[in-house]
């Protein structure tokens, strides 16, 4: 049967492809990487977004909130839930379904009194002393309990008690209340007042009443909850006093009847996320939106409104992921560069290795249409296969790799779970498409119709020239390179030796900048290094026994280097890359740790609302190591407000001594007067010996313009509203260092011992009872404390039940585990995405030296091949050729590896500020100075990996043309 | 005494056969040329007695040593210390200079040392290139390059000089100074055997044969003095 012409010419252009197989796994090879780095990074980072994005959507407890204007109780929207529950056209993309009454209002001008009164005597609460927010009431049915929205809810909730639908004189209440009056469940309040106002035709209505004798049954304490910021938080926070809707019905008729006028009932929904385009935020507010009016057009009679609950959270989140989007595509700017060069260089070696057959063909009479057209077929073909790779590797590759190193986590137990990482992004394969597309058509056409066009005997004759591309032959490389390294001067005298040159935006530009300048220039002054260093080295390197019976053969490749200039190149950009990765991944991982470290400052942060005194409480519980007392008052020297931090020196030297510091301190803690980083040891010895001397804040030092040990004058006021306000000017205290970040998130603030604070105290407040009480007590009293544990691999559970612990503590408002806020960072994806990200930059720089290496070194070799069989005739053994290839490309890619190590660590100095200008500047986060991390040990295994990858390559690539029949090779040209 | 002895030497590629059953004996002081069609053989059967490829069947001594049945490191062994090499585009490496060219034959052998130097720089002499020495290829002639090949086939000392086309890519005048030191290298007691596709040149050996049909089937005694 005769074959169809398209599918013949698919047969012979697959046939031909296979025969010239080195010059087309050049090209393939270059096609591959590109499409893979393109669309893996907008795979990346869609997934990415995508995972932040479902965690806020399985923040939500719903998603979908109804009102109905007229007729709306508790009844009739549960009965409007549960038709829509079963409503053939709904088809099941509601999930579940709740109503709740009093926790929203439509009517904003309802004002909710709830307050409870413990006995008979004492006064009533009905705020929340945490958040200093009135309760409200919220009344819920048995569905609440029942319902995944209810569950979803308490779920995610600490809770103490019996986990059931209150009775109708019981309560759940939020723990907060619980601390701040003593309860616990099973215990019985005196009274339960509710009150409702609101203004209705201009006249304001109040209804209220009272239950006697109430039970707590149950304590919760508030969700936790990453994406908060995004929307309006769970149904549950702090503020809820929890009740049966019974309650409301037969107790509080009134109230219940005032609620029913201003619409304090709603029906909550939430829909099964399987239906919708959960990970597409624009497509998923439609889909809510559609779902929204379909619901009010079929249950209600123009007076169910919906609203999306979740659109705010959404357009919120979408600003986020616009600005982290910018930064991963501006961190992946060297990688795409690398993989585009790869790829260029891919299709002029492919082209450069068919010059001779162009040429050929024209003898025989080929027109340069036709010949142009067999090219084109042929890079087609290769093109079509080299992106469907491509593609299918950017699925899966940069997953791989994030997950292999914990940044990411990817589950691929089973085939179909591996399966459903492969996802069609349109943009993804449209951009690598046509970026690889179009970089193909312009160096095919530019580069072939040139060699079409060349002389025939030039082509089969001439020696080829060397292209060292337009930067080198411009120098363009050495200014860039200049230009570059004078950036890198400033960031290493501003990050490394720590020298303020006040650079303002000019260094923000400079950080963005001279980044690629150093990079590229580098690579390109590299290409030219490895060819004049090994002449340098020439004399040395001949005298290593090893390379002795063959250092004339070698001391001739030494001195050809010509042709492997683009390689360096590769190697240049891709170890520039890798160096970068792996420092900035590791600086960027370390500041993570070393930024929640700072804001929770020791394993537990707790705050009370006012200055208490509750260590000896705290030292009582099981597990805890050490208390350090933080206690803060405020103070003026000169015209600057200045806030004092208290702390005993004494206990943490102790503690530090015994390798269990209480608080997290980094060696840039503490700073001496040349901006010096200053070991916290020494400095709290400092602070130990001293009786009057203070470590002022880095922004205090700069603008007092006095120096270390210099004298200085401190007001003291305290901030008490019961105390006189004037101040007591405490003389000659003096300036012992500079305190660069205190751990706990006391950001600004200045330090000094107890002892001192003590002093400040005493002398501000000697009409104050309670004051004085306190000094003679002699015990600090403070609002925040810094807990060390005995464990420091805690489970989660560990953490949140001595974090509950700690909640009961009496005034404690808040805690904050470090362990806990670390397990967060892990889970949401975005902490580590750029750490996740430069480890996949470092991966395929990796895979892009050695590919590179294979296949251009199989080029240079093949063209190498008379030559070793020449020296193989004249007596060469095979080991020595090897030797030979091995010892030449040794020299070239360890000068390549460190002039690479270099530029990569040059360059991640400098990106360094760019990386601290996004975090402190543009997300506005709680960070310290981001202190650059130089991973030596990592950098040396990379650069080791690198040379042994590369001269496996080499290997690899020279067994052909060492193998040759050396009669063909003798006369193949 | 030194000698080559060709027996039964037959070479096929394939289902191809190449070479028929060659039979030769050289001695000391012969100068053979070998004729032929292109594709008659006469590469193959110089390629197999320089042990860069392999026989189908037959046998091959140099010096006594049997060529066949060696392993890849034997068979290097052979070329290094039987066998000198001269191509017809001379294979020089561009990087070196022609008293480099020369030694790397040396160093391959593991000769090291002033000795050898001298003697690569003796060689060079013979040829007549005592005044270009330190010159890279590409600022020699073509005889000139020729010549630093053949100094570089003879720093070993071989029994046998091979010869393929040596002169294939020289004018006349230059190609008959080649041959010339053929003669001389072959009265002072070398094997040379060369490939040609010149009959004048080739009857400067002292023996011409012509392959044909896989086998040396004509044998013409050189008659004419060319220098």
């Amino acid at each position: 049967m005769k074959l169809p012409p398209i599918k013949d010419n698919l047969i012979q252009l697959s046939k031909t492809i296979f025969r010239t197989r080195r010059r087309a796994f050049a090209l393939i090879s270059g096609i591959i990487l590109a499409t893979m780095i393109l669309s893996g990074i907008v795979l990346y980072s869609s997934v990415l977004e995508q995972n932040a994005f479902r965690s806020i959507v399985g923040e939500t407890d719903f998603e979908l909130k109804f009102d109905k204007t007229n007729n709306e109780n508790f009844d009739i929207l549960n009965d409007i839930g549960s038709q829509i529950l079963s409503d053939s056209e709904i088809d099941g993309q509601i999930d579940d379904y709740t109503v709740v009454a009093g926790r929203f209002g439509s009517n904003s001008r309802t004002d909710f009194d709830i307050n409870l009164q413990l006995t008979n005597n004492s006064d009533y609460v009905n705020r929340n002393s945490r958040l200093n927010t009135p309760f409200r009431p919220l009344f819920v049915d048995e569905r609440f309990f029942t319902s995944t929205i209810g569950n979803s809810s308490l779920n995610q909730i600490l809770y103490e008690g019996e986990f059931r639908l209150p009775n109708t004189n019981e309560i759940i209440i939020p723990s907060p209340v619980a601390t701040e009056m003593g309860l616990v469940p099973g215990d019985i309040i005196n009274r339960l007042n509710i009150s409702l106002a609101t203004q209705i035709d201009n006249q304001r209505q109040l209804k209220e009443n009272s239950l006697t004798n109430v039970t707590i049954i149950g304590v919760y304490d508030q969700a936790l909850c990453d994406f908060c910021e995004f929307f309006d938080g769970p149904i549950l926070d702090y503020t809820n006093i929890i009740l049966n809707y019974d309650t409301l019905d037969d107790l509080y008729r009134n109230v219940n009847d005032l609620m029913l006028e201003t619409g304090n009932f709603e029906l909550l929904l939430s829909i099964d996320e399987t239906k919708f385009s959960v990970t597409d935020p624009d497509n998923f507010v439609e889909e809510l939106n559609t779902l929204l009016n379909k619901i009010s057009e079929k249950f209600g009679d123009d007076d169910l409104i919906g609203t999306n609950f979740i659109e705010g959270a959404i357009q919120g989140f979408t600003f986020f992921s616009i600005f982290i989007s910018v930064t991963y595509v501006v961190i992946s700017i060297p990688v795409i560069f690398l993989s585009l060069y790869v790829l260029t260089y891919g299709i002029t070696v492919s082209l450069e290795e068919r010059r001779k057959e162009i040429a050929i063909k024209k003898v025989q009479g080929g027109s340069a249409s036709q010949i142009f057209k067999e090219i084109r077929n042929e890079t087609l073909l290769i093109y079509v296969i080299g992106i469907i790779l491509g593609y299918i590797l950017a699925n899966f590759v940069p997953f791989i790799l994030t997950g292999s190193t914990g940044f990411f986590e990817f589950n691929f137990g089973t085939v179909s779970e591996f399966i459903s990482y492969v996802e069609f992004n349109l943009t993804s394969l449209l951009l690598s498409t046509a970026v690889v597309g179009l970089i193909l058509i312009f160096v095919i056409n530019r580069q072939g119709q040139s060699f079409i066009k060349e002389q025939i005997s030039s082509a089969i004759n001439s020696k080829r020239e060397t292209d060292y591309g337009f930067l080198r032959s411009t120098n363009l490389d050495i200014i860039f390179f200049i230009i570059g390294f004078i950036g890198f001067g400033i960031s290493f005298t501003e990050q490394i030796l720590r020298i303020d040159l006040d650079g303002g935006i000019t260094l923000v530009l400079i950080n963005i900048v001279t980044p690629f300048l150093i990079w590229i220039g580098g690579a390109f002054i590299g290409s030219r290094i490895v060819k004049i260093v090994p002449q340098f080295l020439e004399p040395i390197y001949l005298r290593i026994y090893i390379v002795k019976d063959i250092a004339r053969m070698l001391k001739a490749g030494l001195r050809r280097r010509g042709d492997i200039n683009k390689l360096a190149i590769v190697i240049v950009l891709s170890l520039a890359i890798s160096s970068l990765a792996v420092i900035q991944g590791f600086t960027d991982e370390h500041q993570i740790n070393r930024d929640l470290e700072y804001s929770v400052g020791s394993d537990y942060k707790i705050t009370t609302s006012t200055a208490t005194n509750i260590s000896s409480i705290l030292n009582d519980i099981d597990g805890l190591q050490n208390v350090q007392a933080l206690p803060t008052i405020s103070g003026r020297i000169l015209s600057s407000d200045i806030s004092i931090v208290g702390i005993d020196p004494q206990k943490e030297i102790d503690a530090l001594n015994n390798q269990k510091p209480i608080l997290n301190w980094h060696s840039d803690t503490f700073l001496d007067a040349n901006n010096q980083m200053q070991n916290a040891e020494t400095a709290l010895e400092i602070l130990s010996n001293s009786e009057d001397g203070i470590f002022l804040s880095n922004d205090l030092f700069s603008v007092l313009s006095k120096n270390v040990g210099d004298v200085i004058n401190i007001a003291v006021r305290l901030d008490n509203p019961t105390i006189n306000s004037s101040e007591i000017i405490f003389q000659d205290v003096e300036i012992l260092g500079i305190i660069n970040h205190m751990p706990g998130g006391l950001s600004g603030h200045s330090l000094t011992s107890h002892n001192l604070l003590y002093d400040f105290v005493n002398a501000s407040i000697e009409d104050d009872d309670y004051r004085k009480d306190l000094i003679s007590a002699n015990e600090i009293f403070a609002s925040q404390y810094q807990i060390d544990m005995i464990n420091d691999n805690p489970t989660i559970s560990e953490i949140l039940d001595k974090k509950e612990e700690f909640l009961n503590v009496t005034g404690v408002t808040a805690v904050s585990s470090l362990n806990e806020e670390l397990n967060e960072v892990k889970e949401d994806g975005f902490g580590f995405g750029v750490s996740g990200l430069l480890t996949l930059a470092a991966s395929v720089s990796l895979v892009a030296t050695f590919v590179s290496s294979f296949a251009f070194s199989s080029i240079i070799m093949e063209r190498r091949k008379k030559e070793f069989a020449v020296l193989r005739a004249i007596g060469a053994r095979k080991s020595q050729i090897y030797k030979m290839a091995l010892a030449e490309n040794f020299l070239m890619m360890l000068i390549g590896v460190i002039w690479g190590t270099f530029i990569g660590v040059a360059v991640a100095v400098i990106f360094n500020g760019f990386f601290s200008f996004v975090t402190a500047g543009i997300l506005n986060q709680l960070t310290v100075d981001r202190l650059i991390i130089f991973p030596w040990q990592d950098l040396i295994i990379f650069g080791t990996i690198t040379i042994v990858g590369m001269m496996t390559a080499t290997v690899l690539s020279i067994r052909n043309s060492v193998n040759a029949d050396l009669t063909v090779a003798t006369k193949d040209d | 005494m030194k000698s080559l002895v060709v027996s039964d030497l037959k070479k096929s590629f394939g289902e191809t056969p190449i070479l028929k059953g060659i039979n030769l004996e050289m001695n000391e002081g012969d100068f053979w040329a070998l004729m032929g069609a292109s594709g008659s053989g006469k590469s193959t059967l110089l390629n197999i007695i320089g042990a860069l490829i392999d026989a189908s069947s037959g046998k091959i001594t140099i010096d006594n040593n049997p060529l066949h049945d060696l392993n890849d490191n034997e068979l290097t062994q052979m070329r290094r210390d039987h066998i000198g090499w001269v191509f017809q585009d001379f294979l020089l490496i561009p990087e070196l200079t022609a008293k480099e060219n020369v030694q790397i034959a040396l160093d391959l052998a593991g000769k090291k040392g002033e000795e050898y130097e001298n003697k690569a720089i003796s060689l060079l002499k013979l040829v007549g290139l005592e005044e270009r020495i330190d010159h890279f290829p590409e600022q020699l002639s073509g005889g000139q390059q020729q010549r630093v090949a053949l100094a570089r086939a003879l720093v070993n000392d071989p029994t046998i000089i091979l010869a393929d086309e040596p002169t294939g890519n020289l004018d006349t005048k230059t190609g008959e100074k080649i041959i010339s030191i053929f003669k001389e290298l072959a009265s002072d007691g070398k094997i040379v055997l060369m490939v040609t596709h010149d009959v004048k040149l080739a009857h400067a050996a002292n023996k011409v044969f012509v392959l044909k049909n896989g086998q040396i089937n004509e044998e013409i005694e050189g008659k004419e003095e060319i220098i």
